[in-house]
């Protein structure tokens, strides 16, 4: 399943690929969709997402979509990313052919990965297949569960059409989250992995994962100093080195006068 | 990875009854090649041996299941489940060994025996790399990834079973040439067994892994540190992909576990084999049996424990040691890497 390159795209254009791109640029690690993930599930059709001991000391539950935070560099040259990851209903979905069951599925409609609970025998072993962790183990209902892509949403006609999205979708104030059909080239989807560089997590594990991310942009304005003809104008530059001094060195001087 | 125990106990025991079963079945075709057949109630007992082991082992895997009534859904993917292959030829095997008894029991042709015998071992390798590539095809587990894990688990079966078979003929009085063809037999999978051990062991030491925080995040920065894992408490994430219990003692582990399954079973057998030259007493093997079952299952458990998945990146678990391939890092300026910070 390892390789070194990365399996080329499959040629699927023609069938239908839902997903979550998630932007790492704009997310603020509010985990505003990780409680709605496990608001909107847990009291969704499927049955409730069970805490253990939600009230007590070492409380654990069932969650869909949970979000991390990493420091990337060091200070000073430092970045906070917040990281939140829910099943990326992979194309070559490594859960779904282990399961002796039949009871993970990949949908051929829309490409979304389901867990028929009523089938699954709580072997785990699809857990185990899941090169991310997004699978999550009920210990109350004996079954494995993960992200739904809220299949109870996205097709619900009772709600307005501009709702059926997942919740996750819909909670993010910082709207990093978007939801669509990758393999429509001219979705809101599509369009951001194109436009924004978007990737896919751990490619080398084949798993061909349907999510996608969008990195961290950083704007860099490349200013030649002898080109900007600007007169009799001053720029304040503030150093790096003496603010970390804590003090206010400032160097002022004039540019082409 | 947290080690499941009634896998443990599975994987040990079912693979220590498909080994008496080949012990058994060679043992009669070397008889049965020398005209001095094993009597039929000697391989009946250890038929029975064979299948109490091999149903305890069943039996806890069950345990595993939370819903035990579906199990027969298990069945359902055998073109492209492991697990599903294993649970088909589970009780096939169980069935075979039922059916190769009875023909002893009726005192069937000896050809029909040797041939249903015959069959019986190639259902008996394909459940042992059934069962081994469970875990050997999750590559992304570099410590079970590899082809070691199926040639391990059967080998460690048979040596496990093969100690359970002599001592069922040592008690018995079963014929000479069969016991010492066997135990000749003995030897050679124990050194088999050993060398594939300690260039399994080996292998892991210097372990390269494809997957890096790296990839996991897509984020291009050699410093990476996780901050906050997004719960107060310990979640499905942290608790079944990583284990840390007696951790500075799997070394140790290690020792024990191959001083038990094969030097202490070899030098058991070895006695044994000299005192059955020299007219002495053969008494050894269930010394053997007791040694090598304890050592399997501690070699079980180090085997689930030491698998690292690679989801423990996202969580700060993946050990250092576990190296990214520098090969691959040294082409890293022209590899197309995901784009990032
Ligand atoms: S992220 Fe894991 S659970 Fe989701 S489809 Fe991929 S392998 Fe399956
Ligand atoms: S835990 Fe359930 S869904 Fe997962 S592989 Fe086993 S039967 Fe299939
Ligand atoms: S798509 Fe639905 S189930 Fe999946 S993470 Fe978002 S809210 Fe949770």
């Amino acid at each position: 399943m390892f390789c070194a390159i990365p399996p080329p795209e499959r040629s699927e254009a023609m069938t239908k690929q839902l997903a979550l791109v998630i932007d790492l640029n704009t997310c603020v690690g509010c985990h505003a969709c990780g409680a709605i993930c496990k608001s909107w599930n847990t009291s969704g059709q499927f049955g409730p997402l069970t805490d253990h001991n939600p009230y007590g000391k070492d409380v654990t539950g069932v969650w869909f979509n949970r979000i991390q935070t990493y420091e990337v560099g060091e200070y000073p040259d430092v970045e906070v990313v917040h990281f939140p990851k829910s099943c990326m209903h992979c194309v070559d979905a490594p859960c779904v052919p282990v399961c002796p069951t039949n009871a993970t599925y990949k949908r051929e409609e829309d490409g979304i990965v389901l867990v028929n609970y009523n089938d699954c025998i709580g072997c785990k072993y699809c857990s185990w297949a899941c090169p991310y962790g997004c699978r999550e183990f009920d210990h109350h209902d004996g079954v494995m569960k993960k992200c739904t892509l809220c299949v109870d949403r996205i097709y619900d006609q009772t709600l307005p059409e501009d709702e059926r999205v997942p919740a996750c979708v819909l909670a993010c104030p910082a709207r990093a989250r978007s939801f669509g059909d990758i393999n429509d080239p001219e979705s809101e989807v599509s369009r951001a992995i194109r436009d924004k560089m978007g990737y896919k997590l751990m490619p080398e594990t084949g798993a061909n994962p349907a999510n996608h991310y969008l990195p961290r942009r950083k704007t860099h304005v490349a200013l030649d100093l002898d080109q900007v003809t600007v007169k009799k104008q001053k720029a304040i530059i503030v150093t790096r080195k003496s603010a970390q001094e804590g003090e206010t060195l400032i160097e002022d001087f004039g540019i082409g006068g | 990875m947290r080690p499941e125990y009634s896998l443990i106990l599975l994987t040990v025991l079912a693979g220590a009854g498909q080994g008496v079963f080949v012990f058994l079945a060679t043992g009669d075709m070397s008889g049965f090649s020398k005209g001095s057949r094993v009597p039929p109630m000697t391989t009946i007992t250890g038929l029975g041996v064979a299948l109490a082991l091999t149903l305890a082992g069943m039996a806890a895997s069950f345990f595993h299941l939370t819903h035990k009534a579906r199990g027969i859904k298990a069945i359902n993917k055998w073109r492209f489940s492991w697990l599903s292959r294993e649970v088909v030829l589970l009780p096939i095997f169980v069935g075979g060994m039922v059916v190769y008894g009875l023909l002893y029991f009726i005192g069937a042709h000896p050809v029909i025996i040797q041939a249903t015998g015959l069959a019986g071992i190639v259902v008996v390798l394909a459940l042992f790399i059934s069962t081994a590539m469970i875990y050997g095809h999750l590559s992304f587990i570099r410590e079970w990834g590899t082809a070691y894990t199926p040639v391990n688990f059967t080998l460690t079966g048979l040596i496990s079973g093969w100690v359970f078979g002599a001592a069922v003929y040592q008690m018995a009085l079963a014929p000479v040439g069969a016991t010492l063809f066997n135990l000749r037999l003995f030897f050679v999978l124990a050194i088999v067994g050993l060398v594939v051990k300690l260039l399994y062991y080996r292998r892991n030491c210097g372990l390269y892994s494809p997957t890096t925080i790296q990839t996991a995040l897509g984020i291009n920065h050699p410093k990476i540190r996780l901050m906050e894992t997004g719960s107060a408490y310990p979640t499905y994430n942290t608790e079944e992909y990583h284990y840390t219990a007696l951790k500075e003692k799997r070394g140790i582990l290690k020792g024990v576990s191959i001083i038990a399954l094969y030097l202490v079973p070899m030098a058991a057998m070895a006695w044994d084999y000299m005192a059955i030259l020299s007219g002495g007493l053969a008494i050894l093997a269930p010394v053997a049996a007791i040694s090598a079952m304890a050592g399997a299952f501690v070699e079980r458990w180090v085997f689930f424990v030491e698998g690292n998945h690679a989801q423990n990146h996202y969580y700060g678990n993946f050990p250092a040691k576990i190296r990214p391939n520098p090969i691959l890092q040294s082409g890293k300026k022209d590899a197309p890497l995901p784009p990032g910070v």
